[in-house]
């Protein structure tokens, strides 16, 4: 490549790339959330499903091959829970979480529409600059969730908002539509604006930090995370002995 | 193996955290317009968090401020943000599915309207 002038440094400009994959059997619910997410990554790939769960690397590779730098995967467990991975590859940091409350832009209750491919305002809690998980977390998710300018695939607009929440040591994300009164000239845009909620929603549980992608020594790991196998275990026993205390 | 977590803290390597930081982050100069992200001014979080309309009320005022000083700052800097009305492009739900969201309120509006 030919070298500009040395004082002339070009702008930086954002080319991540983010791999979107899951594991097999995932149910019909965090699949759709996956085909949401692909709509709002317009920098996204997708890849087929993972035939493994326990030798995690060859997402790397695959990461590698398609050109990503980034890494969603959706590992679904016994047909019912979703662990959603973050990662950087290949040289990490990833996040696992445990995804909770997932809602899909299918629903009807969410009105909101929004242009496919515009870039969307990201939104963070004040939060997530106070502690060094939560900085790190944001700028994982921006990484991930900003759209390059002037990518091929996106549009000159922005018409929604992604948002990031802090509640109960958890990180919620939400889309919104703006929506935008016809102002008149001279009234400004901000007044008339009110938002509607597009989807798709879901509620992230971070349960580890690793320094590598998809391992490497542990950064972090939440104190007030349970498995929910732990959890339906728990409401098991609660349950049992029903039959033997009625028939004393 | 539970007594042993149980005694065990739980890992908070915050240095290594910070340098990991360091490795990814995006290059200081680079433009907010690169990454259009907004960071709230408000540090109060959600208590009950199984309330679900004070919560979802939350995150729609994050969002709403996000939108407005995200607007702004696009606006100062003499860009269009808003769709043309004549601009017609694919958006992330059909149309198909926005008439079926359409009919849905209709319904609703209506049985409303029938109780009352």
């Amino acid at each position: 490549p030919v070298q500009k002038a040395a004082d002339t440094t070009p702008a930086w400009h954002n080319k991540e790339k983010v791999l979107l994959l899951s594991s097999r059997g995932i149910t019909h619910r965090h699949r759709h959330l996956m085909l949401d997410l692909i709509q709002l990554l317009p920098h996204c790939k997708k890849d087929a499903k993972l035939d493994t769960k326990t030798d995690k690397g060859v997402i790397s590779e695959v990461a590698d091959m398609k050109g990503c730098g980034n890494v969603v995967f959706f590992e679904a467990r016994k047909k019912q829970d979703l662990y959603l991975w973050l990662a950087k590859t290949p040289e990490g940091p990833s996040v696992k979480f445990l995804a909770l409350n997932v809602h899909t832009m299918a629903e009807l209750k969410l009105s909101g529409n929004h242009l496919k491919g515009s870039r969307p305002l990201l939104s963070f809690h004040a939060a997530f600059d106070e502690q060094p998980h939560l900085q790190l977390l944001k700028e994982m998710l921006t990484h991930m969730f900003a759209t390059p300018k002037r990518h091929s695939k996106s549009k000159p607009f922005h018409d929604h908002v992604v948002t990031f929440s802090i509640a109960d040591n958890r990180v919620w994300l939400r889309n919104y539509q703006i929506v935008s009164e016809a102002v008149k000239k001279g009234a400004a845009a901000q007044d008339g604006m009110s938002l509607v909620e597009v989807g798709p929603r879901v509620c992230l549980q971070p349960i580890k930090i690793f320094a590598g992608s998809f391992g490497g020594p542990v950064l972090y790991e939440n104190p007030a995370y349970v498995s929910p196998n732990k959890i339906r275990a728990a409401v098991k026993k609660q349950n049992a002995g029903k039959y033997a205390t009625k028939v004393k | 193996r539970i007594a042993e977590s149980a005694a065990r803290p739980p890992i908070y390597n915050a240095e290594a955290m910070h340098e990991k930081l360091e490795d990814i982050s995006w290059p200081s100069e680079a433009a907010w317009d690169e990454s259009l992200v907004i960071t709230g001014e408000d540090t109060a979080q959600v208590e009950n968090i199984d309330d679900d309309l004070s919560r979802e009320l939350a995150f729609y005022n994050q969002a709403l401020e996000a939108a407005k000083s995200g607007v702004q700052k696009l606006e100062k800097q003499g860009k269009k943000w808003q769709r043309p009305v004549d601009y017609y492009a694919e958006m992330v739900k059909s149309d198909e599915h926005m008439a079926r969201v359409k009919s849905q309120l209709m319904h609703e509006q209506t049985q409303i309207a029938e109780a009352q």
